[in-house]
């Protein structure tokens, strides 16, 4: 262990301590909004390339 | 110097000030709740997490919301809930701890797009508008902090936040006028796909929204100095788009993302080279947002949620891990930037709309 002390990740006893409720809605939600602006951008670029192919 | 004056005074440019001001006001609102907020409660660390997620997350939705329904008002609706959600945070009337806080975000949220769909399709392709509209935020987020330590009421802040519907309903009238004009945005190399082209623009902001938390400034430690790095980090996001037009995008890319490296990880106990670094790093911002329009033509709502999503997904990992050594977190920082650099290189098409 001792030849890897420079990189010292900590992965912070923050989340032991936070409320777990709140913090899984979070992430739920960004998920979900994630996946929405993909689909969104995936649709978009689609729409744009199909154009061009008729242009 | 006709370039200079044809750039300092593009037209259209007085949107990017109006927006300016919005968006400072916005910031300043904020992150004077905000500091007064964490002041009271115990888990400190995660209020600047909940913060980022509910105002840069739903940017994209309520990007795409305005590209598709223009006619709503989402400035004024921007403004409502922004005072709505400081009165709520400062008489509690609503149920929940964190009502009144997700309000603000949402405030937040649709005040940025407002300013992104008005800036960017006013442009006529110019960056200079919505760079100095994106500048406005630095400034807010330190007088906000500021203002947030100082025994300054509430309700002055909520007349400070409708001094900015005058300002948006100039805005809508520009956003009228130019209703399709983001035609104009032709940075991409049009030899790459679009779907690869938003992906690697995305991945520079997560890289570069992560590397603005890890860049060594051990000089910051009075008031003035921060406030010098805010004010510098505004006027570098605002010198990005002016120069994105003046000299072209694919040198901003190689200023911002190459050059300001040996200043960032030098200027770790030295001031004014540390300062010259975050004013170059801050001009990515420009030549990312100049890009996913470019793609995203039609929906720049959308195009600058993006932005703002990717910079979430940079920030998100800081809140749970950190480099501690400088040397590993210098090379870090230094390889990640010549990955951004040759990525914008290869993205950013050769002759850009200024030359």
């Amino acid at each position: 262990m001792s030849n890897i002390p420079n990189i010292k990740l900590i992965i912070t006893e923050n989340i032991l301590k936070a409320n777990i409720i709140p913090l899984t809605i979070l992430i739920i939600s960004n998920i979900i909004i994630l996946i929405v602006i993909v689909l969104l951008v995936y649709k978009e670029i689609k729409k744009g390339v199909e154009k061009n192919e008729k242009k | 110097m006709k370039k200079i004056k044809d750039v300092l005074f593009a037209k259209n440019i007085c949107v990017g000030y109006l927006y300016f001001y919005v968006h400072m006001i916005t910031e300043i609102l904020c992150f004077f709740v905000l500091s007064r907020v964490v002041g009271n409660l115990p888990f400190i660390w995660i209020f600047p997490l909940i913060y980022d997620s509910l105002a840069f997350m739903p940017q994209g939705i309520i990007g795409a919301i305005s590209d598709k329904y223009p006619k709503i008002p989402i400035g004024i609706i921007g403004t409502i809930l922004l005072i709505f959600g400081v009165i709520s945070c400062h008489i509690n009337f609503l149920p929940g701890k964190f009502t009144g806080l997700i309000i603000l975000c949402l405030g937040n949220a649709f005040l940025h797009v407002a300013g992104a769909e008005v800036t960017l399709r006013s442009s006529e392709g110019k960056l200079s508008h919505s760079a100095i509209f994106v500048s406005g935020g630095s400034f807010g987020v330190i007088i906000g902090k500021i203002l947030g330590t100082l025994p300054i009421s509430y309700w002055w802040m909520c007349i400070l936040g409708l001094t900015m519907i005058p300002f948006i309903t100039l805005g809508e009238e520009y956003r009228k006028e130019n209703e399709k004009t983001c035609n104009n945005f032709n940075y991409q190399n049009e030899k790459i796909s679009p779907g690869l082209i938003v992906i690697l623009a995305v991945i520079i902001v997560i890289v570069r929204g992560y590397m603005g938390y890890g860049i060594p400034q051990s000089w910051n430690k009075s008031l003035i100095q921060m406030i010098t790095l805010f004010c510098i980090m505004g006027l570098g996001k605002a010198l990005g788009g002016i120069l994105s037009d003046l000299i072209g995008m694919r040198k901003v890319a190689v200023l911002s993302m190459l050059i300001s490296t040996p200043f960032l990880i030098i200027g770790d106990n030295h001031m004014f080279i540390s300062l010259i670094g975050v004013m170059f790093f801050s001009m990515t911002m420009a030549v990312t947002l100049g890009l996913l329009t470019s793609v995203l033509k039609r929906k720049p709502g959308l195009a600058f949620g993006l932005t703002t999503i990717g910079l979430f997904l940079g920030t998100v990992p800081v809140f749970f891990f950190r480099i501690k050594t400088g040397l590993i977190n210098s090379i870090m920082i230094t390889l990640l930037s010549i990955i951004c650099c040759i990525i914008s290189l290869i993205i950013i098409r050769k002759e850009d709309n200024s030359e």
